[in-house]
């Protein structure tokens, strides 16, 4: 299997993710959303999880946390390892000292994900008094320390408000201070700039990196924006119609993604090259859940798609050097990208 | 300081509220084909013309509506309601005495309703669509649609009667006195004397019609917890708890509890001012003398003084309910603030 912890040769391996598959029951059938998904993340680096919605990203990183609503939800196979133990089969009050303390998660909207009820205060003060066994006065004042740190003016203040006297960029740096009070080894960031203006992103990004070096954390960084990628990872996992379908270091990725439908993504990155004017897109739609292709999944919109593809459906590959690749012809796409720019000679 | 000013104004709006309801009533009560002197003098009185004209002299039925009205408008703002034709006391005065019954057994209903409404709601919702829920679910029906009279009786003879568990109509068992009256609500004035063996026994009196009349409501406030207490646990920040490493429990007492009261509270306040509206049936077959009963037989009478006297009570309450559910909201969501 692909980026196993010697490939990239970082270090030790924080969190495994073996052949992990998620299913969803609905009423107009199972929907397979996580199919053999196998990642892992190393200590300290930032990894980034790109594909676009539905591609089974977030649902992967809800696996982690337990959080797949079940129902309908129902992992049917896999394991998640971290630290040597499965998450998937530890009983709950286990997995209730886990989150919040060694494995953390932000969201996507910040405008939702605090309780309007509550002082921001008390649900940045919550995972210390869960999971620390801190004293209340020993909380606050960890909690206003968390809250100078993630870049909150008068945290005196903001401490006794509630959520919905902040604006977005500042409930996402709440989310923050309340996702990182325990230190967590691990921290999963879903979308975390997504719901924000462009200039608050930039912030909250460069806040993640400081605050990924001063605590030392491992990120999940889940994304459907290469930008957000380019700027934060160390190593990227692409994701397609719920499997993995490429892993690169992040510099290999840029330059010669070998996957069809990576390539797209990084061509579809908007430019204000004059030699680009026109705003490139991948043709098609994400295929239907209920009706999987037969062969690869990416076959119906891809250029280079043979007619082995359309029949059966290829292994994620491991090239060595880190890099895995889910493709029939990924020599094809590899010499392409690596020689000119615009395809031309595909189909 | 915000919520004082908003308050002040709803209580001015509120005298503006009562004089409407006044004036409604009034004009109900004039419209109705109906005359008072015929209900309230017995038949043989009728034919002495005499008798007649003193009668309309007497509750001044022969001055023009507008006349009477502004009369009674006027005594009014001078706390007098008028004189009851039927029980010939201060309309007040048999307010007095008859609301502390009622209002002791709708604050019972309505604490009965709230506390099992709330467990069954929270118990449905938590084991959604399992065999608990589905019984649950079937109790709040059988509270929302069974007939209170057929209730009463079926507890009556149940409880009362067959098993004996309970004791049957009325405030307080015949070998009890009263308690000295301060607020006329026997458990209190129990409490306040120190008497123990009454406070027991009108506690005990209470629990039939409380629960008969607590029925109705605790099955809505049963379905409205459920409800929204499961859309609230499939919002973001239930997930955000969750993934704090917040207990389940902890979850929905901490977090969704608290959220899903906001709707619950309107209708604990309806149900609330509809228990203090009289329970003519319920009253009327637990032997409870309470303003439901008051307000029957003042309509029976035409007795348009009480009758108007116990509308404006019902107006105000309603007023009053409203005003504290109101403040609830601005305990319970710090959201809602009121300018």
């Amino acid at each position: 299997m692909a980026s196993k912890k010697q490939d990239a040769g970082r270090g030790e391996v924080l969190l495994q993710i073996e052949h992990l598959s998620v299913a969803f029951h609905t009423v107009e059938g199972v929907h397979n959303a996580v199919r053999d998904v196998s990642y892992t993340v190393q200590k300290g680096e930032t990894l980034g999880v790109v594909g676009e919605s539905g591609s089974g990203k977030s649902v992967t990183a809800l696996s982690i946390m337990r959080l797949v609503p079940n129902p309908p939800g129902e992992t049917t196979g896999g394991k998640i390892l971290f630290d040597s133990r499965d998450l998937l089969s530890l009983p709950m009050e286990e997995i209730n000292r886990i989150r919040g303390n060694e494995i953390s998660m932000i969201f996507q909207e910040p405008m939702t994900s605090l309780n309007p009820i509550h002082t921001c205060g008390r649900q940045i003060m919550e995972p210390l008094l869960l999971h620390k066994g801190c004293g209340k006065q020993e909380a606050r004042q960890r909690a206003l320390e968390m809250m100078r740190l993630v870049g909150i003016p008068i945290p005196e203040q903001r401490i006794k408000e509630y959520p919905h006297q902040l604006s977005g960029g500042m409930r996402q740096r709440v989310m923050i201070a309340m996702a990182l009070i325990c230190q967590p080894k691990l921290l999963i960031a879903d979308e975390p700039t997504t719901a924000l203006d462009v200039t608050i992103q930039a912030q909250i990004l460069e806040l993640m990196k400081r605050l990924k070096r001063e605590l030392n954390s491992s990120i999940i960084m889940i994304t459907h924006d290469l930008g957000v990628i380019a700027e934060m990872c160390d190593r990227v996992v692409v994701m397609y119609a719920g499997q993995v379908v490429e892993i690169s270091e992040i510099d290999g990725l840029f330059d010669h993604p070998y996957h069809p439908y990576t390539e797209g993504l990084i061509q579809s990155i908007p430019t204000i090259r004059p030699d680009r004017p026109k705003l490139y897109s991948i043709e098609g739609t994400v295929p239907n859940p209920f009706a999987m292709p037969k062969g690869c999944s990416f076959a119906p919109r891809c250029r280079y798609a043979k007619d082995l593809c359309r029949e059966k459906s290829p292994a994620l590959e491991d090239l060595g050097g880190g890099r895995a690749v889910r493709c029939w012809c990924w020599r094809d796409t590899g010499k392409r990208s690596a020689g000119t720019e615009e395809g031309g000679e595909a189909q | 300081m915000n919520i004082l000013r908003y308050l002040g104004r709803r209580l001015l709006f509120t005298v503006f509220l009562l004089i409407g309801v006044s004036l409604m009533v009034y004009i109900i009560s004039y419209m109705v084909p109906s005359d008072p002197v015929v209900a309230n003098l017995s038949a043989r009185n009728i034919d002495n013309e005499e008798m007649v004209q003193a009668y309309r002299e007497k509750w001044g039925l022969d001055e023009p509506f507008y006349k009477q009205y502004l009369t009674y408008l006027n005594n009014l703002l001078h706390g007098d309601l008028g004189t009851s034709l039927r029980t010939e006391r201060a309309v007040l005065d048999d307010l007095k005495l008859y609301f502390p019954a009622t209002l002791e057994l709708s604050i019972f209903g309505i604490l009965f309703a709230v506390v099992f409404g709330m467990l069954f709601g929270v118990i449905s919702a938590i084991k959604r669509n399992k065999a608990v829920d589905q019984i649950l679910r079937g109790v709040s029906v059988v509270g929302v649609s069974v007939p209170v009279f057929w209730m009463a009786l079926l507890l009556l003879y149940l409880l009362y009667l067959k098993w004996g568990i309970f004791p049957g109509p009325g405030r307080l068992s015949a070998y009890l006195t009263p308690p000295a009256h301060v607020t006329g609500l026997y458990t209190v004035d129990a409490i306040l004397a120190g008497d123990w063996a009454v406070f027991w026994d009108a506690l005990q009196h209470l629990c039939l019609p409380g629960i008969c009349v607590g029925l109705f409501t605790m099955g809505l406030i049963s379905r409205t917890t459920r409800s929204s207490l499961l859309e609230v646990l499939s919002l973001d920040y239930i997930r955000t708890a969750r993934a704090k490493g917040v207990k389940e429990k902890a979850v929905i007492v901490k977090h969704a509890l608290g959220n899903s009261l906001i709707s619950v509270l309107t209708v604990i306040g309806l149900g609330f001012g509809n228990l203090l509206g009289g329970m003519v049936l319920a009253e009327s077959v637990f032997g409870w003398p309470g303003i439901g009963q008051y307000a029957y037989k003042s309509a029976q009478n035409l007795d348009f003084p009480a009758i108007v006297g116990v509308s404006l009570l019902i107006a105000l309450n309603y007023v009053v309910i409203n005003m504290v559910v109101d403040i609830l909201y601005c305990v319970l969501d710090p959201r809602v603030r009121y300018r």
